[in-house]
């Protein structure tokens, strides 16, 4: 006997931009206190900096600061939710597009966000590699 | 004079104060001041859906008499329709409004 209930078409429910800007207020642990030198800005007064903290080669923690753009937040704190416990070469493969697929309700307009988050995310990336190949503490 | 309207509070502010008194106002060109741009908030920004009659004139009249029309981003968001607005239509948040408007300034600035 079919159920009553509603059905849902999204289960588990997919996490929105919206979901995610509310998520970064609650993880504010996650802000930067210092921008780091890695600080990416796009031509609309936008920037963004991560620091990546790594651990036998796996991703222990993600932390960023970034201009209060409400796409541009939740799609950072999109990255260290996904991030955290992946290893650098797999971290690598977060770009625009990887973004822009989990997230189809940001609207063209916006979708440079998705660039420049994945961008900064990448030089803070590139900066741990850095660090490895050099064998200094992190 | 130049004049930019903001949508701010709910009620009959889209169906009424736009829809029935500036838009046919704009349609008829008597409106008697140049709009240079509308802001919509909260459930306002309902109007600026695809498919909206009323969102339907405005973009018509938008486009002819260069009229800026944005969203506020976290209120589409919230309603999730973001990615269902008119083409032409803007989400964004003040710093984006006062780009946008940088090139046409309003003399005044009108919240309804």
């Amino acid at each position: 006997m079919q159920s009553a209930l509603p059905v849902f078409d999204r289960y588990p429910p997919r996490k929105t931009i919206y979901d995610y800007f509310h998520q970064a207020l609650r993880n504010s642990q996650n802000t930067l206190r210092d921008v780091p030198r890695e600080l990416v800005s796009d031509n609309d007064g936008n920037c963004v900096a991560f620091e990546v903290s790594e651990e036998a080669g796996r991703i222990r923690e993600v932390r960023f600061k970034c201009t209060t753009c409400f796409t541009l937040v939740a799609l950072c704190e999109h990255i260290v939710e996904l991030a955290c416990g992946m290893t650098i070469s797999k971290a690598r493969e977060i770009d625009r597009e990887f973004l822009l697929e989990l997230h189809p309700e940001v609207p063209p307009q916006l979708a440079d966000r998705a660039s420049l988050a994945s961008q900064a995310f990448r030089a803070a990336l590139q900066k741990v590699t850095v660090n490895l190949n050099k064998g200094e503490p992190l | 004079m130049k004049v930019a309207y903001i949508f701010s509070t709910q009620g009959h502010t889209v169906s009424y104060k736009l829809g029935k008194m500036i838009l046919p106002q704009l349609e008829e060109g008597r409106h008697g001041v140049d709009v240079v741009g509308m802001f919509f908030f909260e459930d306002n920004c309902f109007a600026l859906r695809e498919g909206d009659p009323i969102g339907q004139r405005l973009v018509n009249v938008a486009k002819r008499l260069n009229i800026l029309l944005m969203c506020c981003d976290q209120c589409c968001y919230e309603r999730d329709i973001a990615d269902k607005l008119f083409e032409g239509v803007q989400i964004g948040c003040f710093p984006t409004l006062y780009q946008a408007l940088a090139g046409n300034l309003p003399d005044q600035v009108i919240t309804l």
